[in-house]
């Protein structure tokens, strides 16, 4: 198992507030992570930091490195035309809103399309195809109805099945989800979640999970860090942080969990 | 918010430019040699000197004092026409908001109605009524056609407002209707009208311009900035100075107003 | 959708009668009855004012007036010039062709201009493009339209010969073959066209300017950047249609403006068009004439705010495949 991910140092702000004060962690090749931070924390500015898709008046400073058949690239050094490869490709996202993330304009066959026609170089007629593939694959029964349906057309949680579908289209190495389920109705988010686990296990990818919600953390992942005030505070296996958090601010969302 | 406003570099220069016309309208008798109506055949179609700054028009007056004292029709057009306008949109706004439903319905219908008429035509139209035209008309005519858009805003405020917390317990205490409107309603509903006034001042004053420049407006030999183009236009060739400057004063006055108005109005977001 | 298009047309249909309305009180709101004109000529005697009065309907009561009025226009028949006798409506209708078509052409330069002008402001924020255009922008909203038009006419019409300064046809005109009958046209209406566009350009560029940077910071835009799609993509495809739909509405609303000024320009260019027509109306204080042009004006007001509205739903999908 090797490193496929690694963030060394990570700081980011903006002019006058900074958000992160040195974030470090490792992803493992096939690992799902989870990255556990209240509202606020910086998680989402963390996620999009990580492919610099960052708004205009931020300041970061670090190391993303990504690893890449062994060989070890910063991306945060890379230039935007080369870091449109990695994005969509090997580094996919999804939202935690999950109608907002997709165009009300345009269909969602057709957006799952754009991955496959502008990184795969597919042809239309293959990239139809393939759509209605991935489609059926997340479990829509009847994938040519969502492939011509608009956004406003489908639920919130069928939404974040087709962003789902739309982040595999390229066989990713890593998957970032920033509170993929936060906005669903409890029934709806253990779906997703178990979507996201059968399609990590087929398909062998690693997943940063970011979320706020400890309970969803237990079986869902292996590893997990906590995010406090802009620095991990504590990192590793779930099950032993789970049983012994080494600090108090853990110990207080491990109640907090618990008591509900 | 003026010391705001004052940070903001357009906001200033609009500012800056709003006082600048004002002082020189106000001060139009202290800074002028000459009067706006005396004639010298004499002088005639002279370029600018010193003698004569902007330099003298086709009946050799001087063009400086015409356009200093045009300033004075110009912004006071400005300043009552959007005035009128803004009284009677406040007070058809704020009944309809207030009252709601079917005066709503009505009010509203009416405004629609009235937003249909491309203002020019209706303004012309009410000019066309006029046996002889008087600035002051001028000014009624142009509120009179242009407070649709404070109407719908005081509505807008007004309506929101309604709900809000400090309003229902006015209503418990009993307090009279109108004071509720008058002393707690409608002065907090004033800031979108604010920038809707600044800019309705700078169409004004576009609105009476174009109207003097057709001869419906401001009649000679009073002078308004439009009708000394009007007058400019036989001699634009000889004497492109005469169309220049009074031109150019409408477009500055404009600008500041729009700009100061722009100003108001991120201020306000 | 064809539900909302006609619960649209529907709701006109008062609008057009108060617009009727409205058109018929402003006139008859003037200090004596219109045909008071006659009043300067000594030389109609009382009997010939009886008669002309009973021939405009005006000695009976107000409100029967309206109603033979509406009945007529519901018609077409706008009544009777009062300069020339001739109908109001083959006044207007002789005259609609140039404005329309001057006004149209505007409408299409102001959208080719505007819009991609704004645009590149936005995406360029912060730029010296940007700053010099919002300050470009700004200057020709303040330009009063009548000067812009004399200084265009002395600069590019006079003095440098680009453009002519007025009509709509050169002198030998009808012995020109059918193109460049056309092309003489579109010569002679270039300078009225800048004009009509100039003011509205302004604004339309700066609106484009805030829906694309509003657009930008949508959530989708953010999601089709972390899809690694190409930034021509992302403009042409993701953004430029919740931009243009907003726009569209504004570009129906700024019929109004463009017909009044008409007004101006056609009178300073000498261009034979409805708002020329409607300065002479005005001058002569031709009532009838006046109130026909009131109702075209607002019902072409109407339709520009309807045809915007019908081409928005038909293409926001959230419009079109509503549930």
């Amino acid at each position: 198992m090797g490193v496929i991910l690694e963030v060394k140092d990570l700081k980011l702000g903006f002019s006058k507030k900074p958000v992160l004060e040195g974030v470090s962690f490792n992803i493992n090749k096939g690992e799902v992570f989870s990255l556990v931070g209240e509202s606020g924390e910086g998680k989402t500015l963390l996620c999009l930091s990580l492919t610099k898709l960052l708004p205009r008046n931020t300041y970061y400073s670090g190391e993303v490195n990504f690893y890449l058949s062994d060989k070890k690239i910063n991306l945060l050094n890379l230039s935007g035309e080369e870091l449109r490869k990695f994005r969509g490709t090997k580094i996919s996202y999804i939202f935690q809103e999950s109608l907002a993330s997709l165009n009300p304009f345009l269909r969602i066959g057709y957006q799952i399309e754009e991955v496959l026609i502008y990184h795969k170089k597919f042809s239309k007629k293959p990239a139809y195809l393939k759509s209605l593939e991935l489609l059926k694959s997340v479990g829509f029964r009847n994938p040519q109805r969502v492939y011509l349906s608009f956004p406003h057309q489908i639920s919130g949680g069928e939404a974040q099945r087709a962003m789902i579908a739309m982040a595999l289209a390229s066989e990713p190495c890593l998957l970032i989800c920033d509170e993929p389920t936060s906005n669903l109705d409890l029934t709806v988010q253990l779906q997703i979640l178990k979507l996201l686990k059968t399609k990590q296990e087929e398909l062998g990818f690693s997943i940063l999970f970011v979320t706020h919600d400890l309970s969803l953390v237990e079986k869902f992942s292996k590893k997990l860090a906590i995010l406090h005030r802009g620095r991990i505070i504590e990192e590793g296996e779930t099950e032993n942080i789970f049983r012994n958090p080494q600090t108090e601010y853990t110990r207080q969302l491990l109640n907090s969990v618990f008591k509900l | 918010m003026i010391k705001r406003i004052l940070k903001n570099k357009l906001g200033l220069s609009g500012l800056l430019i709003v006082l600048f016309m004002s002082s020189l309208a106000l001060l139009a008798p202290f800074i002028t040699k000459y009067e706006p109506t005396s004639l010298n055949i004499e002088e005639a179609l002279l370029p600018p000197s010193s003698k004569h700054l902007l330099g003298t028009d086709s009946l050799g007056r001087d063009l400086f004092s015409r356009i200093v004292y045009g300033a004075r029709i110009s912004l006071s057009v400005g300043f009552v026409a959007v005035g009128i306008a803004v009284i009677i949109g406040i007070i058809l706004g704020s009944i309809a908001g207030f009252f709601g439903r079917v005066i709503d319905a009505v009010i509203m219908r009416f405004t629609d109605i009235m937003l249909c008429f491309p203002s020019f035509f209706l303004i012309l139209s009410l000019v066309a009524l006029l046996t002889k035209p008087s600035i002051y008309l001028i000014m009624v005519i142009i509120g009179l056609t242009s407070w649709m858009g404070p109407a719908r805003l005081i509505r807008a405020e007004i309506l929101s407002l309604k709900e809000e917390n400090f309003i229902l317990a006015l209503k418990i205490l009993k307090i009279p209707t109108p004071t509720i409107i008058l002393k707690h309603l409608i002065p907090n509903a004033l800031s979108p009208v604010l920038v809707n006034a600044t800019l309705g001042i700078a169409s004004a004053i576009l609105v009476e311009s174009s109207l003097s420049f057709l001869g419906l407006g401001v009649q000679p030999p009073t002078s308004s900035w439009g009708n000394i183009l009007m007058e400019a236009k036989s001699t634009l060739g000889v004497a492109p100075w005469i169309t220049f400057f009074p031109g150019l004063c409408i477009l500055l006055t404009v600008l500041g107003f729009n700009l100061l108005g722009e100003a108001i109005r991120e201020e306000l977001k | 959708m064809l539900r909302y298009i006609i619960k649209r047309l529907v709701n006109m249909v008062p609008l057009l009668i108060g617009i009727s309305f409205v058109s018929f009180l402003v006139i008859h709101l003037a200090p004596g009855s219109p045909t008071s004109i006659s009043l300067f000529n000594p030389k109609i005697s009382l009997e010939a004012r009886e008669k002309l009065n009973k021939l405009y309907g005006l000695d009976k009561p107000v409100h029967i007036q309206y109603f033979n009025w509406l009945k007529d226009i519901l018609k077409f028949d706008f009544g009777y010039s009062l300069v020339d006798g001739r109908k109001v409506s083959s006044k207007i209708l002789e005259r609609l062709p140039v404005t329309l078509t001057i006004n149209i052409l505007s409408l299409l330069v102001i959208f080719f201009t505007a819009i991609p002008l704004g645009l590149y402001s936005g995406w360029k924020k912060g730029s010296f493009f940007d700053r010099f255009t919002t300050l470009f922008v700004f200057i020709g909203f303040a330009t009063p339209s009548f000067w812009l038009a004399l200084l265009s006419m002395q600069f590019l019409g006079v003095k440098l010969g680009w453009f002519p300064i007025s009509g709509i046809t050169s002198i030998d005109f009808e012995y020109f073959p059918w193109y460049k009958k056309a092309l003489d046209f579109l010569w002679h209406i270039s300078l009225p066209v800048l004009v009509a566009s100039f003011g509205s350009l302004a604004g339309l560029s700066r609106y484009s300017r805030e829906k694309f940077l509003e657009v930008l910071d949508k959530e989708y835009i953010r999601a089709a950047f972390a899809k690694g799609l190409p930034s021509s993509q992302i403009i042409y495809k993701h953004a430029l249609k919740p931009v243009f739909l907003p726009v569209i509405t504004i570009l129906g609303l700024s019929v109004p403006g463009l017909l009044g000024g008409s007004v101006i320009f056609e009178t300073i260019f000498s261009i034979p068009g409805m708002g020329r027509l409607f300065y002479e109306g005005v001058m002569m204080r031709d009532y009838p004439l006046i109130m026909g042009l009131l109702v075209i004006g607002a019902f072409l007001t109407l339709l520009g705010n309807f045809l915007a509205d019908l081409a928005y739903t038909w293409a926001d999908p959230r419009i079109k495949y509503s549930r």
